[in-house]
């Protein structure tokens, strides 16, 4: 019953949110303690919770190195696709790192840093469909490809694979269900969450081919905050220079290669 | 087949699940049911707009499935009101919604079935409103609403198991998880384990529902004709007509 | 973003075409499940009340198991389980066949309560009559059972109606699959939703509008009870 309780202290606080912060985010950080970061779940292994509930990932090491350099705590809140841009529009988090991809569109509304990484769509299949072999294989309307709800990979798959038809699922457990019994041909999604689930099937799956070149992920802010953006990129610059990011990304990656702007540690040191 | 080594992690799997689905359950029936004693004392109220607002609100809420009450509250109510509304909350909130609207019906139906005639003879014997409703009304009208409660009660907890698809891992979608994780090698013994699940809290809730109806018509003689507890129904959902 | 939000039906104008192929679905797919559900719900309830014991009790027992579980879960074992043992069924059948076995429990119960309302001594007097236990069934109880049944029946196509919403978990292509589409392009939830909500009332109230003149006409009919 203690969650009825949070609920309604959750619905009093919710009620009673500040407007707009006059001054810079970074200083409310600052002043506040801790740094309210907007994440997805489900998302390994950039963003999931372990069996425990506590959040872990590539994204969630980068979110944790950020709040240590800002000397605050990370406070994280959970979230999804659609819920991460009106985090950031009602100022309920400072930031999102969640896989998020910078666009034309998406800059109308929110604010992006550089890139701190990529990820490129990739269609998986079970391991066994010998006749899935290229992109052109998926390119029939008998083919199905299952996708989360809220996926932009629909953008992609209607670019690459017009012919095909997409059937859309509540989450990654159904789409796998799917998969597994034959009902849809296959999914698309981020390279890093297709290795990682081919990695725990132990063969079951393969890769099969990819959606165009990788695409920037960057961290999204509130727009129109100067300061705040200033810290945020300049952060992101220097993890990419001094090898941080490098050692997150082979310890979460393995021996995928990392993008060009994301250099190893200086050598010496 | 499972393997045995996971099968004892598994089982407390589906244990925890069905613990949060008995959890949020437990409140979306305390709160349905508290609206719906709510709504079904509007509709006997005099004025006539809260009548009108409580049959709207119950008409409109039963003629709506319950996922695109869920997806509302979900997915429509953060956007319209700029609010954030997790999985949980949303889950709970819909189920009440769902529940109060069915019991408001339930509580309506079990007064009505308590001829006026009682009301009069009470009232001719100078008892007031709350001594007619505790000691007259009150006592049969619940027991006449006992099969139908038990099975608004029967369907919420049925219904809970949608909260998986907006990400709140209970009961199935605690089931789904582990067929995930399982690479898929056991997908009819997991849901089969989860319809069991379900099956035992639903069918435990009827045998109880039966031992109540039968211990209150030891105690209470209703003068109520049967037919009118026999019509109703917990899905009973077309107006009464002008 | 703050303030009154921005109750926008306009972006959806070029959606119409599909919600519309959604609402013909959710149509379709119940009337199927209806059409399937009701003689095998009256098959069942005869079975309850049939003098045989085992043909009572896998009666019982079907409508206790599937009337305590839910209908996704039942919708799951159809579209994932199923597979493995050699049986495809798309997501369009498994949904049919989903809301059917769901809908038929509901429906043994509704026959079975019809039945249990005609007076025992119908049958005995008929019984006293010579009549054979089905010709009485045929000739006397059903006619009688339909009227006193159809007001139940009436709720049960609006359970199928609304049940049917959720076989857009597995893929059926219906109204409530096409708002969650085309919500999670547009955003437009709010008024998706409400269209789909509207739609689905609207159905309610054609059905029940229906329904009562159905059971009105046969009510005026003489009961013999």
């Amino acid at each position: 019953m203690r969650r009825i309780w949070i609920v309604l202290a959750y619905m009093l606080a919710s009620a009673s949110m500040p407007a707009s912060a006059a001054d810079s985010i970074l200083n409310d950080v600052l002043r506040r303690g801790s740094v309210r970061i907007a994440v997805n779940t489900g998302n390994e292994p950039r963003q999931f919770a372990d069996e425990n509930g506590n959040l872990q990932g590539y994204d969630i090491d980068i979110a944790n190195e950020l709040a240590k350099q800002l000397g605050v705590t990370a406070e994280f809140v959970r979230t999804d696709v659609a819920g991460r841009v009106a985090m950031l529009q009602s100022h309920k988090a400072d930031i999102t790192i969640a896989t998020f991809t910078p666009n034309l569109e998406r800059m109308k509304t929110v604010g992006f840093t550089d890139p701190y990484t990529t990820d490129v769509l990739t269609l998986m299949t079970r391991a066994d469909r010998k006749d899935l072999a290229a992109l052109k294989d998926f390119d029939k309307p008998e083919i199905k490809i299952a996708l989360g709800r809220g996926s932009t990979a629909a953008k992609a798959l209607a670019k690459y694979v017009p012919k095909a038809t997409i059937v859309e699922f509540p989450g990654l457990a159904d789409i796998v269900s799917a998969i597994d019994a034959g009902q849809v041909d296959a999914t698309c999604s981020n390279d890093g969450l297709v290795n990682w689930t081919i990695k725990k099937s132990e063969g079951k799956y393969r890769a099969a081919a990819a959606l165009g070149e990788p695409e920037d992920d960057s961290i999204g802010l509130p727009q129109g905050d100067f300061v705040w953006w200033m810290w945020l990129n300049h952060f992101v610059h220097q993890i990419n220079d001094d090898g941080t990011n490098y050692t997150f990304w082979h310890k979460w990656f393995g021996d995928v290669a990392a993008p060009g702007f994301v250099k190893p540690p200086p050598k010496g040191t | 087949m499972i393997a045995s080594g996971h099968f004892l992690n598994y089982v407390i799997l589906l244990l925890k699940g069905l613990g949060i689905t008995l959890e949020l359950s437990l409140g979306a029936l305390v709160f349905g049911s508290l609206g719906g004693i709510v709504l079904g004392a509007m509709r006997g109220a005099r004025w006539r707009p809260v009548r009108a607002l409580a049959f709207l609100y119950v008409e409109a809420v039963r003629s709506i499935p319950f996922v695109i009450l869920l997806f509302f509250v979900f997915y429509a109510l953060p956007l319209a009101l700029d609010i954030d509304i997790p999985p949980y909350p949303a889950a709970i909130s819909a189920l009440s919604l769902h529940c109060s609207a069915y019991m408001g019906e339930v509580v309506r139906s079990g007064i009505e079935a308590i001829p006026k005639g009682q009301w009069e003879a009470a009232q001719s014997l100078g008892l007031g409103y709350y001594r007619i409703m505790r000691h007259v009304v009150l006592p049969q009208a619940l027991q006449v609403m006992i099969p139908p409660t038990i099975g608004v009660y029967v369907s919420t907890i049925k219904e809970s198991s949608l909260a998986s698809i907006i990400g709140f891992v209970e009961l199935l979608g605690q089931g789904m998880a582990i067929r995930e994780s399982n690479a898929g090698r056991s997908t009819a013994d997991v849901l089969v384990a989860v319809a069991i699940g379900y099956f035992a809290i639903c069918w435990s809730l009827s045998l109880l529902g039966r031992r109540l109806e039968r211990r209150s018509a030891r105690e209470v003689r209703p003068r109520v004709q049967p037919t009118a507890a026999a019509g109703l129904q917990p899905d009973a959902i077309l107006p009464a007509g002008p | 973003m703050a303030g009154l939000y921005d109750f926008n039906l306009r972006v959806l104008v070029p959606y119409l075409p599909v919600l519309g192929l959604g609402a013909l679905k959710t149509l379709e797919i119940s009337a199927l499940a209806i059409l399937i559900s009701f003689p095998l719900g009256l098959l069942g309830a005869l079975m309850r009340v049939s003098g045989s014991r085992l043909a009572r009790a896998i009666g019982t027992g079907y409508v206790e198991a599937v009337r305590n579980v839910p209908l996704l879960v039942v919708l799951y074992v159809l579209f994932y389980a199923l597979p493995a043992n050699g049986i495809r069924l798309d997501a369009f059948t498994a949904g049919v066949i989903g809301l059917a076995i769901n809908s038929t429990a509901f429906t043994i119960e509704i026959f079975r309560g019809g039945f249990a309302a005609i007076p025992a001594w119908q049958y005995e007097a008929a019984g006293a009559l010579g009549l054979p236990r089905w010709p009485l069934l045929r000739l006397v109880v059903v006619p009688q059972v339909f009227r006193v049944v159809l007001p139940s029946l009436g709720n049960q196509i609006v359970s199928v109606v609304l049940g049917s919403a959720q076989a857009s978990i597995i893929g059926v292509g219906e109204l409530t699959y096409q708002t969650q589409s085309i919500g999670s392009a547009t955003f437009r939830y709010f008024e998706l939703f409400t269209i789909a909500a509207l739609f689905y009332i609207l159905c309610v109230q054609v059905i029940a509008a229906i329904w009562r003149l159905v059971s009105g006409r046969s009510a005026r009919a003489p009961l013999g009870i």
